[in-house]
């Protein structure tokens, strides 16, 4: 997986390509520095690939970031990662917004 | 990969499984309420059904699903559990023993493979009418019925008006590590109906630096629209089950499991209690109504109320907590484990072995060279091996608990057909030898443990005629002792008949009439061929074969065995063994030129002879300290033509004797590599193999205990002789 990061203004946008799964695992360390500023962007929309490692490590990006009063955002999704994240009932969890959950109940 | 192999590893696993098994289920027979044992052999015939079915073993599969389905009900509290279902139990594992065997390529005579189909037929049908079912409908009933509660049985159940499954998951950490990936479990669950609602569960997700990314810390509770069977959505979490916390709740499941699964939930039960009524499985009053009854009822944390109450100290209640998570823990321990091929490990000892002599020769060649940095830099190269020559050891050694394992469910069936009261009493299973002994001891020991429950052990009127408790007991212990490792059988019964033993073994002119034996002596009659005492023959011992077989069995693992007996007291086996067949730490002595090698483990200490034993006369025995020692003159016996020069002499021990080695040189330790014998010189007494020094030469390795047990004969004919 490679990582591209982008400073403006303040905000930090990386952008993923390729794999994000447990071969990926190795990332955590840089994933957590580049994370670090005040309003960080994830570009998720060219991650071909993702399994639940790469769910866990947005989960701690995202914990991280609310614990230390940051913004982190999920900017943009691939089909494969909103399909996971779907999956996992993990909308909420990112602050997604709630298209088609038109089966939750209520 | 090569299906042979996989079916190997089925076979392999399933006996173990089976094995485990059996132990739960005499476990179960001591505390019927040990929901532990229950649950152990519900996943042992669960998984053995589930791996038989990869492998198409329907016969095997059919089985063990009508074991499979009472085992449910016994696990649910519907069936009670007593003597005859625990039998029935033992015996089904006896059949899927059987079959199993047959899936691995054994085959059976044809009229006994047909009493056991027929057996089977009986079997299935005693299962199912424990199941208190008439047919083979054990399938067709409603699922929500299917699933009880304890608390169905007290008062009316109570039910949650959910629709759906509940299915509870905690994935195990080594999940993923294990290559598997909890989404797919979820899509597989997808295609059996629709999860309709499911809440994320990632509390357990530690702080960022403990974090390890490959961990599994994700759970799930989800609910479940379906019209699968409960063994299908079941069988979605097969390859996970063992590392993973799975609760599945059928549609309108009883508040009370509801109510479990909150309490046992990781994150607490009032957590639990807010997400079920979020994401719509229960209702709020529901989850009310289920915690006030929990609060008439018992509550749950026994830690708490003991302390709050009963005025326990913390630390108390906290170690008996631990201990229980111990027990808990204890079984994903066995995941820590390799299956290595023995042959391998095999392959792996002998090139340790050709690694020590080559060392062995550098060493050598080293001394020669008189260099002192060479010197220094082989001996810590043979430091390092040695090491290496121990690990590579260690790696066979195993607990001789794995071959006593089998004997609780010896012990009670025997003790069943006999009549008897008999417990058994295991101690140092601990201890550990090498497999290739473990491995050949197994059948010695079985007869030995037979005998002593037939023979050894009164009936039990007998035994309470003598002031003895009814229950007889039968113990096997193993400990290591200097080099050796000694296996004991023994009991409390009414001991050796020394009298009727010696009187038998006049009769069949095994002892000369007038001649004295001690009691060692006349005990060791019982391992001639033919012999025996049993006034009664039954089908287990008695027919006087056997204890010669134990013994030769014995002596081809270079080992001994003898007999410690008191009348009415019981008797005592004691068998002993060297710890490796392989490489041992030797020490090298020379005679008349020729090196040998004594096991250093049995060598006690070395002493000079004393000048006036020097050669002219030789004695045979040495005062040691004031003790009489008996000696063998090595020279003589082997016909070696002593090199001149002091003589010296090896203390050895073996058991609770010794004996003096009479040598002309001592050249000190060395790392042996045992060589069997050809098979030209098996019956060549005192030598035990033979090894290659660093030189080149071939030296003997001498086998002790024949030598001492001759130095003691030697001794005691020459005092007859002077009495």
């Amino acid at each position: 997986m490679e990582i591209h990061c982008h400073n403006e203004g303040g905000t930090t946008r990386l952008r993923f390509q390729g794999e994000f799964n447990i071969y990926a695992a190795g990332v955590k360390a840089q994933l957590l520095t580049l994370c670090a500023g005040p309003e960080v962007q994830l570009d998720l929309a060219e991650v071909d690939e993702i399994d639940t490692v790469g769910i866990q490590l947005l989960l701690l990006l995202y914990r991280q970031a609310r614990a230390e009063n940051r913004r982190l955002t999920l900017a943009e999704c691939s089909p494969t990662v909103s399909g996971l994240i779907e999956l996992y009932g993990l909308r909420k969890a990112f602050g997604l917004t709630q298209p088609g959950d038109g089966h939750e109940r209520g | 990969m090569n299906v042979d192999e996989v079916l190997q590893t089925f076979v392999a696993e399933a006996r173990e499984l089976l094995l485990g098994m059996e132990d739960s289920l005499l476990a179960l027979e001591q505390d019927p309420a040990d929901g532990e044992a229950i649950a152990a052999t519900f996943r042992a015939i669960h998984t053995i059904k589930g791996s038989a079915g990869l492998f198409s073993l329907d016969e095997l599969v059919a089985f063990a699903h009508v074991a499979e389905t009472l085992l449910d009900r016994v696990r649910s509290g519907q069936v009670a559990v007593n003597g005859e279902l625990i039998a029935l139990l033992l015996e089904c594992g006896d059949q899927l023993g059987l079959m199993v065997g047959q899936a691995a390529g054994e085959t059976l005579a044809e009229d006994t493979a047909a009493a056991h189909a027929a057996r089977r037929a009986d079997l299935v049908a005693a299962l199912q009418s424990h199941c208190g079912d008439t047919g083979a409908t054990v399938a067709t009933t409603a699922p929500a019925t299917d699933e009880p509660s304890r608390l169905a049985a007290e008062e009316e159940v109570e039910r949650a008006h959910n629709q759906a499954w509940h299915i509870s998951l905690r994935f195990g950490p080594d999940v993923m590590k294990l290559g598997m990936d909890p989404s797919a479990f979820l899509r597989y669950l997808g295609t059996l109906g629709t999860i309709t609602h499911i809440t994320p569960l990632w509390d357990r997700l530690p702080p960022a630096d403990e974090m390890d990314p490959e961990c599994c810390y994700l759970g799930f509770e989800l609910d479940f629209l379906s019209d699968a069977s409960r063994e299908a959505i079941d069988s979605t979490f097969d390859f996970v089950r063992d590392d993973c916390r799975i609760a599945i709740l059928p549609p309108r499941a009883a508040l009370g499991d509801y109510l479990r699964l909150m309490a046992e939930a990781p994150e607490g039960t009032d957590r639990l209690g807010e997400i079920l009524v979020a994401s719509g499985a229960l209702t709020a009053a529901e989850v009310e109504r289920a915690l006030d009854r929990q609060r008439r009822a018992a509550p749950p944390r026994l830690g708490e109320i003991l302390t709050q109450e009963a005025g326990v100290p913390p630390v108390l209640v906290q170690a008996a907590l631990d201990k229980q998570a111990k027990v808990r823990d204890s079984k994903p321990a066995a995941s820590r484990f390799v299956r290595v091929d023995a042959d391998k490990l095999e392959e792996l000892i002998n090139q340790v072995g050709e690694l020590v002599i080559a060392g062995a020769s550098a060493g050598l060649l080293a001394q020669r060279n008189g260099n002192g940095a060479l010197i220094e830099a082989v001996a810590l190269v043979e430091r390092q091996v040695e090491v290496i020559r121990d690990r590579a050891l260690s790696l066979r050694m195993v607990e001789i608990g794995e071959s006593f394992n089998r004997f609780p469910r010896v012990v009670r069936d025997v003790s069943r057909e006999l009549g008897k009261d008999i417990e058994l009493v295991i101690t140092g299973a601990e201890t550990e030898l090498d497999k290739t002994v473990v491995e050949k001891i197994g059948d010695p020991l079985m007869h030995l443990v037979r005998n002593a429950m037939d023979h050894g052990i009164e009936p039990t009127e007998a035994r309470l005629a003598a002031g003895k408790p009814a229950r007889g007991r039968l113990g096997l212990n193993a400990y290591h002792e200097s080099g050796s490792i000694v296996i004991e059988v023994a009991d409390d019964g009414g001991g050796l008949k020394r009298d009727k033993i010696l009187a038998k073994a006049r009769e069949r002119g095994l002892v000369a009439p007038g001649q004295v034996l001690d009691d060692r002596e006349v005990f060791a009659l019982i391992f001639e061929p033919g012999f025996s005492t049993a006034d009664q023959v039954t089908n287990l011992s008695g027919r006087g074969v056997g204890m010669d077989v134990v013994k030769r069995n014995i002596a081809a693992l270079r080992g001994s065995i003898d007999i410690d007996s008191r009348e009415g007291a019981g008797t005592t086996m004691r068998i002993r063994l060297p710890l490796t067949l392989a490489i041992i730490d030797g020490f090298l002595i020379q005679v008349g030129g020729s090196p040998f090698v004594v096991p250093l483990d049995l060598v006690q200490e070395c002493v000079e002879l004393p000048a006036c034993d020097q050669r002219a006369q030789p004695s045979h025995y040495l005062d040691l300290r004031g003790e009489a020692l008996p000696c063998l003159n090595l020279g003589h016996l082997l016909d070696l033509e002593s090199s001149g020069g002091r003589q010296n002499v090896v203390v050895v021990k073996y058991g609770n004797r010794r004996a003096g080695l009479v040598v002309d040189r001592l050249l000190g330790e060395f790392q042996t590599v045992i060589k069997p014998l050809g098979q030209m010189f098996r019956h060549l007494r005192g030598i035990a193999g033979s090894t290659i020094l660093g030189s080149g030469e071939v030296a003997l390795i001498l086998d002790v205990p024949p030598l001492v047990q001759q130095a003691a004969d030697q001794e005691a004919r020459r005092l007859g002789r002077l009495g």
